[in-house]
């Protein structure tokens, strides 16, 4: 452990449970899409991204083009550095490009 | 979107692209690994995540970048001291190193990304366009590209699989 903080691995690996645990999906099917530092109610704490497959709701989404990125959805959980706990999770969404 | 194995198989010792921030981690890297947690630009990554990446660049026999990558690189490779002086070698070996393209600002400010990301992010959208692979650590530009049905691989779909979190057949 890097001066006391949890190592980046573990904090994935402890995102993944949690995830796994509350919205009761396969583990292997959920997927790390990115990793950032930031600080959650003053505690330094690691934004973790994971992302699980979208639930289909419509036939229209899927014949969704192109690049079937609407197929996941993502989320980040805040973890504590010190402690690993999951601090907030948040949905992650993208902004609609122009053009 | 094509999985990161699918892309690593597709574009093997075809050249990748890196965004800034990978650049920033392979010159930490190559000046003093154990300095990566510690350093503010890279402290999301780890001693492992330099040796993967690499072994990418390997993967990929090349590299090819933008003078928007070198030069955004060179703001954030900043460590104190000596160290600096060694980056700004590395980097100046790299640019020996690599193939580099360019675009015009007044064209890539009219990218579709160029509003939500910027003009690095952009000159790496407008080379996923022309075909290249970009390799990146950030998933808003990773989704932006595939949403325009281009190619970019998501370092971190990588160290999942490195970390032992996802299961998939790693073939590096």
């Amino acid at each position: 452990m890097l001066n006391g903080m949890v190592p980046i691995p573990e904090a994935v690996k402890k995102a993944k449970e949690f995830v796994h645990s509350m919205f009761e999906l396969p583990a292997d099917l959920i997927r790390l899409e990115e990793i950032d530092s930031g600080d959650t109610g003053g505690q330094p704490a690691w934004l973790i991204t994971l992302s699980v497959p979208a639930p289909t709701t419509s036939v229209s989404s899927v014949f969704a083009t192109p690049g079937r990125w609407q197929d996941r959805d993502y989320k980040t959980l805040s973890l504590s550095k010190e402690t690993g706990e999951v601090l907030a999770v948040k949905i992650r969404e993208f902004a609609a490009l122009n053009g | 979107m094509a999985d990161a194995i699918t892309l690593l198989k597709k574009y093997r010792a075809k050249s990748v692209v890196l965004d800034a921030n990978l650049m920033v981690l392979y010159l930490i890297g190559r000046v003093n690994r154990r300095r990566i947690p510690g350093f503010k630009r890279t402290q999301n990554h780890t001693i492992e995540d330099f040796r993967l990446l690499e072994r990418l660049l390997d993967w990929f026999g090349g590299l090819v970048s933008t003078p928007h990558v070198f030069s955004q690189a060179t703001d954030l490779a900043k460590p104190y001291g000596h160290e600096l002086r060694l980056v700004r070698s590395e980097l100046k070996a790299l640019t020996g190193s690599t193939r580099e393209l360019y675009q015009n600002s007044q064209v890539l400010a009219h990218h579709p990304v160029f509003e939500q990301l910027g003009l690095a992010d952009s000159a790496l959208a407008a080379e996923a366009d022309r075909g290249a692979l970009i390799l990146t650590a950030d998933i808003n530009l990773q989704v932006a590209i595939e949403r325009r049905g281009k190619d970019a691989l998501n370092f971190n779909h990588l160290r999942d699989i490195e970390f032992g979190t996802f299961r998939e057949t790693a073939c590096l």
